[in-house]
């Protein structure tokens, strides 16, 4: 067997191996809000949503939160 | 002679490419089982609501523990509005857990090219409930003109999305280095 065969033939193996243990952390929910617990936010991984707040009192940006916001994207176009 | 030395050198030596055709097809199977995960499975509570009141929806109950749901938003804004839309993520009794929020807006105006509209008015959230159990959302807006109406809609999801596209990267990226490895060496061994 020559080492390309090799190197193929283990690389699948470990490749597949892989992908089978991620498929257990995608069924849990891994790196979503609330898979570390409700303390911590999503993980590093995950972008694009939404502001998370973890207390109730002191959000920045959100209702009855310490900062003002609003007025829309400001510059427009 | 030389033939048969030239095929145990290249026997001696990994061939880059056939290697990154494995990471390859692994980076596209990882993919589309990355958009597998991605996709939902159930619809569990879909409303409209009035945004002028604050208003809890549900219950919603997870069966299982470490379930994955995802949480969309869309509110029919009105021109040159924005609104702070947040939705809170209660337990059975109703205690907060945590909230999550965002700005949408809409502006409009005219320059030189002519009339422009611009607007942010739906976002989603992907979560998972760590423990089985039964859950309400509670959801509140704030605006400078409120919107006609907020649309809510959870679906449980098949899974999370992140590992298999992210290993799916990592693969690409390898094949793709696998791949410039192989040239190097054919352009070396030519020049050679």
């Amino acid at each position: 067997m020559n080492r390309t065969r090799k190197a193929v033939i283990f690389s699948s193996l470990g490749l597949g191996a892989v992908f089978l243990v991620l498929t257990s952390f995608a069924s849990a929910g891994y790196g979503y809000m609330g898979y570390n617990g409700y303390g911590h936010g999503p993980s590093f991984w995950y972008w694009g949503g939404p502001n998370i707040y973890h207390n109730r009192d002191v959000r920045n940006g959100s209702i009855n939160g310490s900062n003002n916001r609003g007025g829309g994207p400001g510059t427009g176009k | 002679m030389r033939n048969q030395n030239n095929s145990l050198i290249d026997d001696d030596k990994i061939n880059f490419r056939k290697l990154a055709s494995v990471f390859f097809l692994c980076s596209l199977i990882s993919f589309l089982t990355s958009c597998v995960y991605s996709g939902s499975s159930k619809q569990e509570l879909k409303t409209h609501i009035n945004p002028n009141e604050q208003i809890d929806i549900g219950p919603l109950i997870v069966s299982k523990d470490s379930t994955p749901y995802e949480f969309s938003m869309s509110s029919s804004l009105q021109k040159q509005s924005w609104a702070f839309i947040e939705g809170e993520v209660l337990d059975r009794n109703k205690e907060y857990l945590y909230s999550f929020g965002k700005e949408l807006w809409y502006e409009s105006g005219y320059d030189s090219e002519g009339s422009w509209t611009e607007n942010n008015n739906a976002y989603s959230i992907d979560m998972t409930f760590p423990k089985a159990g039964t859950y309400y959302f509670r959801i509140k807006s704030e605006a400078n003109k409120m919107p006609s109406g907020i649309s809510v809609m959870v679906t449980k999801s098949r899974g999370s999305a992140l590992p298999h596209f992210w290993f799916g990267v990592l693969t690409l990226l390898i094949a793709i280095v696998l791949n410039q490895l192989h040239t190097r060496r054919q352009t070396s061994e030519r020049f050679a």
